[in-house]
Formats: C-alpha cells, structure tokens, sequence
C-alpha cells in the first residue's frame, strides 16, 4: 500500500477518527475505525464494532477534470445503490452508515473476519484459494451456490453490479456456512437490459477461470445453479427471464471469442 | 527450361493456362491485374511497393531480348503474365453472375452458388 | 520447471538461430536472432532471461494518404511484393552466408487481415521447404508479451497490450496467458487511427504518432473537452467516444456555430481547436486503459506493469502508468521503445524459438493455416511454469 496514498485521507477527514488502513484495491483504500463517525459515544458504547470507511483517493495520473468528476459520480452512485439494495429482503450488503461524495469518502458497516492460517481476508477469492486443497468440498460448494443465489437476487430486481469479481464477494459467517455478501457498487446500475445482467455473469466467471483456472469450470457451474433456482422460484416468468438472460450471456461469451483482432 | 502452367478445374468445365514467352504480356514484372487498387490511386497514392525489376545476367553483350535475363527473373515475368491470365479469367466468372437477372438467371445465380457451373 | 534444451541446437552449435516473420497488418517485419545455450535453462522458469542477441530487425511499413486506412488487397500486394527484398536484407545484416544453419523458422499465424497474413506465411512455407527447416506458428499477441518480457526483463507483470487491432489486459496464470480486461468494441489504436482519419492527419510515421504530437502542442490544458468515460468493470468501450469526438471534429471544421463546445454563442469565437480535441481524446482514453489495468493488478496482487504493442510507444500513456503504478506501493512500469513496440520480426522469433525449444513445431504443412482470429489464451505457454 502506498503510503502517501493513506496520508491523503487526512485531507479530508478529521483527526478525531483514528483510522487503520486494512486495503487498497484498484480504485479506494479501505480503512476500519472502532469510532462511529457521527452517533454519539453512548449509542455504541460496549458494542465492540468495527465500522469502514471506503476512501476514493485523487488519482494523480488523470486529469482533474477527469478525477474530480469520476470519484463524485461514483461515490454518489455506490451509495444511492447501496441504500436501495438494502431493501431488498435475502440480499446481503453491507449497510450505508453515511456518504461524503465531494472527497469520495463511504461509512459502511464492518463485514467480513480474516481467515485462519494466514489466508487474508475473507473474500471470495481468498475463501476459494484456501480451500484449493480440497475444491469440491460441500463447503465450497454450499457457498457458490449461495453466490449464485445472491447474484440472482440482485438481477431479478434488475441491479447489476458492473465489477463483479471473486475480490467484491465477502463471506460472512453465519454458523457452519459462509453467507456471500456483494460489495463495492462503485460501477453497479440499475438496468433491466439483460446485456448489462449478461456482462455481470461474464465478468465473473471470467474472474474465476483467470485466478482459479484449475477448477473453475465447476464452481461456474455452481454459482449458476444458486442463480437460476432464484429465477425458478418465480415460476413460469422467472424461468423465461432466466432463458433469455442466460442467451445473452453465450453471447456476451461468444463475443469475446470473435472479436476481429487485426494489428 | 519447362514453362509454367496452370489449370482450373469446376464441376463442369476445365481451362488451361499456358504461357508464351515471346509475348510481352510475359515479359514484365509489372501485372495488369496486380497493381495498386485504383481506389487508393484516386487518393493520391504514390504506389512504392512495385515487385523488383527483372534481374539481367552479368557481364552479358551478346545475350538480346529475354534471354538477357536470368532464369529466375524470367520465371517471375511469365508468372506475372499467368496471373494476370486467371485473375482475368476468375473477374470474368464473377461479372457473370454480376448482370441483371431474370428468374432463369436468379436460379443459375443459386445454382453457382451452390458449386456448381454453368456450361 | 521447464527445460528450454531439449532440442538441441543443428550443427552442434552451442546457440539457436531463429528468423521470424510478421505481416498482420500493414507492417512487414523480418527479424533474425540468436539465444545462446545456457545451463540454467535446463530446469527453471526463466523464458524471460534468454540474453538474446538481435541479429537484424527489418521493417517496412504500408502507409496510405491522408485520411485513408490500409485495406486488404494493398497490404497484401505490399507484403508479396516486399518480403523477398526484406528477408535477403534481414540474413545480410546477421551475416548469414548459409540460411539453412537457421533452426527454426517463425511465422505470424494470426490474428490479423487474412490477406496479408497469408502472403507472409506463403514465403515462410516456401523458405521451409527449400532449406528444410521446421516451421511454427506464433500467436501475435504472444510475440508482443514474449519481446516484452526479454527486452525489460520484467518476470510476472500484467501486461497491457494496446494496438491498432488490440486492447487487452493480460496476466500469466498455469500455462496461459489470461485476459483479465479487454474493449468490448474497437481498439484503442484504430480509435485514434480513425480520428486521425477525420482529422485528415498524415498516416507517416504512423498516426497515433500525429495524434501525440498534437496532442503535446495543447495550449489549453485546464480546459479538458468532457468525453464519455465508459469502463464497464475490467473492460472498456471507445466507440461511443469516438463518434462523439468525430462529431465534434466535423463541427469544428464546418465551422456550426451553435455547437456551443465549441464556439462562443455570443461571439462565435472558437473555443477548442484541433490540438485540444487530441489531447483531451488521449487524456480520457490513456485514463480508462490504466483504471482497467489498475483493477487486473489488484486482483492479482501485482505492482509491475508491462506495455506493449503500438500505442505502447506513446510517452504520455507511459507517464500515466508510470504515475499509477508508483501509487500502487511502489511499482514500476516497463515499456519498451518503438522497434519492439510497433509489430516487428523479431517478437515473432523470440515467442517461436521459445515454443520450438519446448519440443513444439510444426509437423506437416496443414498446421500452417493462418487465423484472422486467435485469443491470446488459445495458446498453450509451455515455456513457463
């Protein structure tokens, strides 16, 4: 992680919130304060919460023009997503605590645990690299039908997440079994074209067949298992909205494959 | 040296190429049919990317017309002109079936398309 | 572990001569190189560290007027016409008396314009079979990685491949070369071609070149012109910018006063000029290329990046990574210049001397079959681990 990156947040936020930086992905850094950033001390006295604060830092490399523009339009989008996926009963997100779009600051509740043997943190992608050893468990399997449940939860009430990848799925543990739970909304839409719902499922199974090549084939199956019964148990429409969609996503796929490469 | 030859075979009918050396269609490496695209002439190119001129054998004086070339380069002169030959031949097939049609010649058009030839 | 010695080099030499050829679009390249023996490459994973010595690097490029692209049939005719001339020129300057001491020959087998790739495999046929030397087939996106990783000695970056045919974001993952990010339409490079086609640019040296030199000449680089920004996830999509700016490049020299972008609506001053629209095209194009890659590397934990292909010699773009990369816990961007960027021989014979030294070539003449379409994880990468 970058160093001067982290700094910057002083920038924007007061120093009455410590903070502790615990990733930086592509686009934000991710920190974690046990201080809420608004509710008074004696609303979460004695709760012993984590709560996140995801930071779109300025990206020297573009243009401000550019810069200022994208992280206000995405940090607004996140959130407006996020608030409205919350509604949705059985879908998991992390829960919008407040929203700073100018600076590109999120508060999010805290998700998510590190995994045992030094694994990192429990997102889908470390999740399936520490279960490499044996990669057709039912665990395994439980879980990515789950995800597959999750993503169709979502499609069915036409959202799309936009960067659907193993490193946007958290696991949260709930008893024996992992619940999948989608973050990071910052290119997600609201659309009911099913090419957008195409392209989400494409993204994702390209994620899986790029960083866990060895068994992916199976774990796609999975996940489109846990999607279509979401699309079943709306009967005969659902069913007819899970042809057309899966359609689109062959030919998404195919479209990958023809593209004419020249030069 | 044996000249260069080329057939074409369809499903109904045959056609020899051959080549006469002593005719000056044979004796250039500049093809008629294998030149710049006229398209790209209108837009004022300026065509560089000519095949290499004919080589002539070294130290020669006696040597007169094509023989003053080396083997090789007379070779490429009579392919050139073989060339051209079946492009010409081949432009002439598809212009065929280029003209205006009726329904007589709408089911020739289907029938070339479908492989086979007509007479 | 892979061992790159198993097929020893003729004559009982201790170094492989490999010629490669390469006519996928309108450059004809003929390389010629050499890798010595070594004994670490018995049982190790260093196809990066080949010390190869590049005995000749020829390249002749079809270039067409002004506001014209290259089409097929004319690019062929280049190719035919010129690849005899560049392929005695390439063995002259390695001072290769005898050809037939060359181990293997190598030739683009796609993707590309089926015309002159088949033109160029043509010769590399012919050359097989007069001098017996075996062939094989390389993958043109393979042959930019290759070149790439040999010349900077980068080990595992992500590699991001911009070309006037390609946009790809790619990481080495068991055998293959993944593509993590790509365009959902055009290419980067036939973007810009296609814009310095409205703008009537010259195509010499090449106009992506034109276009950074215009761009360089900005006077008003504050104002940005606002262009759509569409990455969708880890890919991108450049046409719907590329018909605006057409629009506004046609309107700019039609001289429509009520495009208000572009000229006062009280004054009609003009307000952009043909430098602006270049430089904010680039800005907004280089910044969506290195969000994707941004993403590819946090997803697979890597801080190298490597550039290739013809866009890959614009300097801005190399800054932009650069600057990205050095924020992403200090990483580095390798690139490399315009004789290995742009499509050339020698990439062709360095991926094709790897693959031949794994044991793989080819064992009859129907393998030869060139491919307008290849993905660049069709091919197995047998000389890595």
């Amino acid at each position: 992680m970058s160093a001067e990156i982290i700094a910057s947040i002083a920038d924007v936020l007061t120093d009455n919130i410590p903070l502790t930086p615990i990733s930086q992905g592509a686009e934000a850094v991710v920190f974690t304060s046990p201080v809420h950033p608004y509710l008074p001390k004696n609303r979460t006295d004695g709760d012993d919460k984590l709560y996140i604060l995801k930071y779109r830092p300025e990206k020297k490399y573009r243009h401000p023009v550019i810069d200022k523009t994208l992280t206000k339009h995405r940090t607004l989008g996140e959130s407006r997503l996020l608030a409205k996926l919350r509604l949705i009963d059985g879908l998991n997100v992390p829960k919008l605590i407040g929203c700073d779009p100018y600076h590109g600051c999120i508060w999010l509740e805290f998700l998510g645990e590190d995994l045992p043997n030094g694994h990192g943190f429990s997102n889908l992608k470390n999740f399936l690299w520490m279960n490499a050893s044996d990669p057709y468990s039912d665990l395994v399997r439980d879980t990515m039908i789950n995800v597959g449940k999750q993503i169709g939860l979502m499609h069915w009430n036409d959202y799309c997440h936009g960067d659907l990848t193993t490193s946007n799925i958290v696991l949260v543990r709930a008893g024996e079994d992992w619940q999948p739970y989608l973050i990071d909304f910052g290119l997600g839409s609201i659309s009911t074209l099913v090419e957008d719902k195409g392209v989400d499922l494409y993204v994702l199974e390209r994620a899986i067949i790029s960083t866990h090549s060895s068994f992916a084939n199976r774990y796609n199956l999975w996940v489109l298992e846990g999607f279509k019964s979401v699309f079943e148990s709306h009967g005969k429409a659902g069913l007819g909205k899970y042809k057309d969609l899966i359609r689109r996503f062959e030919e998404v796929r195919l479209r990958g494959r023809k593209r004419s490469m020249i030069g | 040296m044996s000249l260069p030859h080329a057939t074409y075979t369809g499903p109904k009918s045959t056609h020899e190429f051959e080549v006469d050396p002593s005719d000056p269609r044979y004796q250039t490496t500049e093809g008629r049919t294998t030149g710049a695209s006229d398209y790209v002439l209108k837009q004022g190119h300026q065509d560089v990317d000519k095949p290499s001129d004919p080589k002539k054998v070294d130290n020669v004086n006696s040597k007169t017309g094509i023989d003053q070339y080396t083997t090789l380069s007379q070779l490429r002169m009579q392919l050139t002109g073989l060339q051209d030959d079946i492009n010409e031949y081949l432009t002439e097939k598809i212009n065929h079936v280029k003209k205006p049609r009726n329904s007589k010649q709408e089911q020739e058009i289907n029938d070339l398309l479908d492989g086979s030839e007509e007479t | 572990m892979v061992n790159l010695n198993g097929i020893p080099p003729r004559g009982k030499r201790n170094y492989y001569l490999a010629i490669g050829l390469e006519g996928s679009a309108n450059k004809l390249g003929v390389g010629i190189i050499k890798h010595p023996v070594l004994e670490k490459h018995e049982d190790s994973d260093l196809s990066y560290e080949c010390d190869v010595e590049i005995l000749a690097n020829i390249r002749d490029t079809y270039v067409t007027p002004p506001g014209e692209g290259f089409l097929p049939r004319d690019t062929a005719r280049h190719h035919r016409n010129w690849v005899v001339r560049i392929i005695r020129k390439a063995l002259t300057e390695a001072k290769i008396d005898d050809p037939t001491k060359i181990d293997v020959i190598c030739f683009t087998r796609g993707p590309g314009m089926g015309a002159p790739l088949h033109c160029v495999v043509i010769a590399a046929r012919t050359l097989s079979l007069m001098w017996d030397i075996p062939l094989v087939g390389v993958n043109h996106c393979v042959g930019h990685i290759e070149m790439g990783r040999e010349i900077t000695g980068a080990k595992n970056p992500v590699v991001l491949y911009v070309s006037g045919g390609n946009t790809q974001v790619i990481a080495y993952s068991e055998k293959r070369y993944r593509i993590f990010g790509e365009t959902l339409d055009i290419a980067i490079g036939n973007c810009l071609d296609r814009f310095a086609r409205t703008l009537k640019i010259p195509n010499a040296p090449s106009p992506g070149y034109n276009i950074e030199q215009l761009a360089k000449q900005c006077k008003n680089k504050e104002k940005l012109v606002v262009l759509p920004y569409t990455v969708k996830g880890m890919d991108l999509s450049m046409s719907g910018i590329l018909q605006y700016i057409d629009t506004l490049a046609k309107d700019l020299f039609k001289k429509n006063l009520k495009n208000k972008l572009l000229f006062d609506s009280r004054t009609g001053e003009q307000l952009v000029t043909v430098e602006d629209l270049c430089y904010s095209l680039q800005e907004n194009l280089f910044a969506m290329l290195v969000e994707i890659t941004e993403r590819a590397m946090a997803h697979v934990n890597s801080n190298q990046v490597l550039i290739v292909g013809g866009v890959g010699c614009n300097v801005r773009l190399q800054e932009m990574m650069a600057q990205m990369c050095k924020d992403r816990s200090n990483g580095q961007v390798h690139a490399t210049d315009d004789r290995f960027c742009i499509d050339n021989g020698v990439m062709i014979a360095q991926a094709g001397l790897l693959e031949y030294r794994t044991g793989h070539f080819v064992k009859d003449l129907s393998e030869t079959i060139v491919t307008q379409k290849f993905r660049t994880d069709e091919v197995y990468i047998a000389w890595r681990e």
